[in-house]
């Protein structure tokens, strides 16, 4: 339970430091690219949980 | 096996500049993933709490939803396409795959052994001694 909070909060800050050079510096190429390397954390995380939402709720829910 | 004297990483642009094909339009491809995604989830939610389906399938019909949800992804939000450029890409997105589901199933395994290690029922131990 801890290390999934530790993994969320980095996760968090990763996400608020990118929006901050977005803001500051727009879209330059650098920082673009660091974006879309953010974009593989995340998006790879939601994959991970469309596999534990079917099987812990809609799976848990189903009649 | 192709050979591409180029292999594309995440959120590269082809050597000469030029963008991919695929991220020609990324508002389009995002909006597409988008609607893709939020159909079936809505679809997901719906199979889940209807009682119209006949419910054994459910779950079933809940996996390929979720699979195809996970393939969506993969498409429009990770950007794995078939080009000979994204070869690296797949292997290495299969690598995980394989490690990812080695660990899983060894782990249920595993567990499941210590499970029926754990607690013994008389007449399984009697049946134990039988073999033995």
């Amino acid at each position: 339970m801890g290390c999934h909070g530790l993994h969320v909060g980095i996760g968090l800050i990763w996400l608020v430091v990118m929006m901050a050079q977005v803001a500051a510096k727009g879209f330059a190429a650098t920082v673009e690219r660091r974006l879309l390397c953010f974009s593989l954390f995340w998006h790879a995380l939601d994959i991970i949980w469309v596999g534990l939402f079917t099987v812990v709720y809609l799976m848990g829910v189903s009649p | 096996m192709t050979h591409a004297p180029y292999d594309r990483a995440p959120g590269d642009t082809s050597p000469s500049g030029r963008p991919q094909e695929a991220e020609t339009y990324p508002l389009l491809v995002y909006t597409t993933g988008l609607f893709l995604a939020l159909l079936l989830t809505a679809t997901s939610f719906w199979v889940a709490n209807t009682s119209l389906l006949w419910p054994p399938g459910v779950p079933l019909g809940l996996a390929v939803l979720a699979i195809a949800q996970m393939g969506v992804h993969l498409v429009f939000f990770l950007h794995i396409t078939t080009g000979a450029d994204n070869t690296n890409n797949v292997l290495a997105l299969a690598f995980g795959v394989l490690i990812v589901a080695l660990v899983i199933a060894g782990s249920v395994w595993i567990m499941d052994n210590l499970n029926a290690n754990m607690v013994m029922p008389m007449n399984e131990l009697m049946n134990l001694h039988m073999q033995h």
